[in-house]
């Protein structure tokens, strides 16, 4: 009889689905209690990793500012009129986390939801991204009652690049070459090769390569926006290095960058990353442990394998050991073929 | 045609098939050199025994179960299972089994007169390591080829630094295994000039039945010319198109792996390309040698050779791709 029912109401059109109107108080409780039951038993494998890192949530706020507060506003900002029209109506998710698991979090940034306009992570298997967002919502300041309502400004709505010029929003997370990236998962970009970086930004732009962060970004630019945005931070100098005391780790690194590993049929890495290489191949001093680390991971679980020359590194990252991509990246981050190199391994080296 | 008659000529032609495969550059029924033409006749013979031995059983079948009375109380007599059943066979097999002794035998009284013409092949996945030793000791690498001198003797020290792989040209030799740290010896000697194939003869992983190769035997003294003009480093890009392929290979760190001699591409994973452009064929023995043929296993080698361990360089655009080739293929 309720199935007979439920089929009339459907055929008959009388059930109003405009976002002007209300669900009825009943139906609104019980798609509520069913929505959390769900987000509650499919957030139940989800493992949390450290989320303790500020910075780790400082990025994740960088990302907030232009992929999420257009809807859900941010703290200290107003509503934007267009997203107050929207049922349901995106919460602000100041005090989300207290209302939320962390894991329950992680799976709906991840995941989005049906029917509420609450969008899935771009960035396919980019699970490490979205943990920064949710540190943030973590460690989400409660909306500042001290502005008054006249003077709040509105996020801008659309996921892109609101400020007067695009390079400040990158450089937002990448720094300005003086200040370094705000987290480690961001690589420096000042002094790279200008290839790479166009390349790089097309591919984001095209979505052939995976990130939620920067997809939305790139979709936005113009093929010359690109070339701007390459050339600028290819002009640039590269960050001084910052020396640190080199270990062993540090010292296995440098010999599979420079000599690879041939019983493990391993090239060198510096044979295709180094300056007179092809524009193409990106320099690799410098770049953060963690991100190196990242990166290499998603070349050996096929993530990064989509393009041309991703396909070329996944071939060459699947040979390495976990352990071996520990040591490159503890000597990239080290300052790579930049940093001072310790007497004995200069020894070594001739 | 009748029905049985279809039958029978189906029969016959598919039973003739295999004959075909007996012909050919990789053929141990048509021997050119040392070993192949001394195991040439301990075949024949031994397959020509086996056939008596097969009629003359197929007939004392027939006899016994259809011959007259007293040809079948002749089989049952017990001189003749004796004589047929115990000491013609004893006396067959011995003679078999010395032969055999006596023509293998034959591969450790050669390897003692060879010694001067020295060859080490090393089995890679999926391709082989060939470096000469010159009279005056030096070491010239090549690969996925091996040239001989016709009738001198050549010691091959066979070699792998990875898995088992077994070397085996047919027209020359038994087939050898390459076991990893082992030398195994074989004494190779081409009888005439020509060309014949090698191959893997012991699964080896992915992309082992490609894994072949050809042997080249050429007069001595023409040999001796070739081996010196192999010893010299690489010839010097003439053309526009050949200097832009030598750029694209030094850009796109294609030296990581491979060696070009008297270049900075100094690389030892893959096979040396020194004078990559004077051998029969690429990929050991997979594509023919030819500017396109480059072109095509830079950027598509995963699907030509699946599991080989190049990387596929589909980033490189087709007139890149064929200015690589052209440079490649004048490196003779």
């Amino acid at each position: 009889m309720v199935a007979i029912g439920l089929g009339l109401l459907a055929v008959s059109g009388l059930y109003n689905v405009a976002a002007t109107r209300p669900h009825f108080r009943p139906v609104d409780h019980l798609i509520k209690f069913a929505l959390r039951r769900s987000i509650s038993l499919h957030s139940l494998g989800v493992l949390l990793p450290d989320l303790t890192d500020p910075a780790l949530a400082q990025l994740g706020r960088e990302h907030f500012a232009t992929g999420c507060a257009p809807c859900h506003s941010q703290p200290g900002h107003a509503r934007h009129p267009i997203a107050r029209g929207m049922l349901p109506s995106p919460p602000r998710l100041e005090g989300a986390a207290s209302r939320w698991e962390t894991r329950e979090l992680f799976w709906i940034v991840r995941h989005g939801l049906k029917f509420t306009g609450m969008p899935a992570w771009t960035g396919r298997d980019r699970d490490d991204e979205v943990w920064a967002v949710v540190a943030y919502l973590q460690r989400m300041p409660h909306d500042d009652d001290t502005v008054p309502a006249r003077e709040k400004r509105t996020p801008a709505l659309g996921f892109g690049i609101d400020e007067p010029s695009p390079l400040a929003r990158c450089a937002a997370c990448h720094g300005d070459g003086r200040r370094r990236p705000v987290h480690a998962s961001v690589p420096v970009l000042h002094g790279q090769k200008e290839g790479y970086l166009a390349r790089a930004l097309s591919e984001y732009h095209d979505g052939r390569r995976q990130s939620g962060i920067m997809e939305p970004l790139a979709a936005v630019l113009s093929a010359e926006d690109i070339g701007r945005i390459a050339r600028h931070f290819a002009e640039a100098d590269r960050p001084a290095a910052v020396a640190r005391p080199g270990d062993a780790r540090v010292a296995r690194g440098r010999r599979i960058f420079r000599e690879g590993v041939p019983r493990q049929e391993l090239p060198a890495c510096r044979s295709c990353h180094a300056p007179e290489t092809s524009a193409q191949f990106p320099l690799l001093d410098g770049l953060s442990g963690h991100y190196v680390e990242a990166q290499l991971g998603l070349f050996r679980s096929g993530v990064r394998s989509g393009t041309t020359h991703g396909r070329i590194m996944s071939v060459i990252a699947e040979r390495l050991s976990p352990e071996q991509i520990a040591d490159i990246a503890a000597f990239l981050d080290s300052g790579g073929e930049r940093a001072p190199v310790p007497a004995e391994a200069r020894r070594e080296g001739e | 045609m009748a029905r049985p008659a279809r039958v029978l000529a189906c029969t016959c032609s598919s039973a003739m098939l295999p004959l075909a495969g007996c012909a050919g550059i990789q053929s141990a029924l048509v021997p050119k050199g040392g070993e192949a033409l001394d195991i040439d006749p301990l075949f024949w013979t031994s397959a020509g025994v086996a056939m008596a031995v097969m009629a003359m059983v197929t007939i004392l079948v027939a006899v016994a179960l259809r011959g007259p009375v007293r040809w079948r109380q002749v089989l049952s007599r017990e001189w003749f299972l004796t004589g047929g059943g115990i000491v013609l066979p004893i006396v067959v097999l011995t003679f078999l089994l010395v032969y055999g002794f006596l023509v293998m035998q034959a591969g450790a009284t050669r390897m003692s007169a060879a010694g001067e013409h020295v060859v080490t092949v090393t089995g890679k996945r999926w391709w082989w390591r060939v470096v000469y030793r010159t009279p005056e000791g030096r070491e010239v690498e090549s690969a996925n080829e091996l040239r001989l001198p016709v009738g001198r003797k050549v010691m091959v020290r066979l070699l792998s630094d990875d898995v088992i792989h077994s070397f085996w040209v047919p027209q020359l030799a038994g087939k050898l295994d390459m076991i990893p740290g082992r030398i195994n010896v074989l004494t190779l000697e081409a009888a005439e000039p020509g060309i014949s194939r090698g191959q893997c003869a012991e699964y080896c992983g992915g992309a082992h039945a490609l894994m072949a190769f050809h042997v080249v035997a050429m007069p001595a003294a023409e040999y001796d010319a070739w081996l010196a003009r192999e010893a010299m480093p690489a010839r010097v890009p003439a053309s526009a198109e050949e200097e832009r392929g030598a750029a694209l290979f030094t850009a796109n760190g294609c030296g990581a792996c491979h060696t070009i001699a008297g270049t900075r591409a100094q690389g030892r994973l893959g096979p040396d390309l020194t004078h990559v452009g004077s051998r029969r064929s690429i990929g050991a023995a997979t594509l023919p040698n030819d500017a396109a043929a480059f072109a095509r296993w830079i950027a598509e080698n995963d699907h030509i050779k699946p599991e080989n361990l190049m990387p596929p360089y589909r980033n490189l655009a087709p007139d890149e791709l064929r200015a690589l080739g052209a440079f490649l293929d004048l490196l003779e």
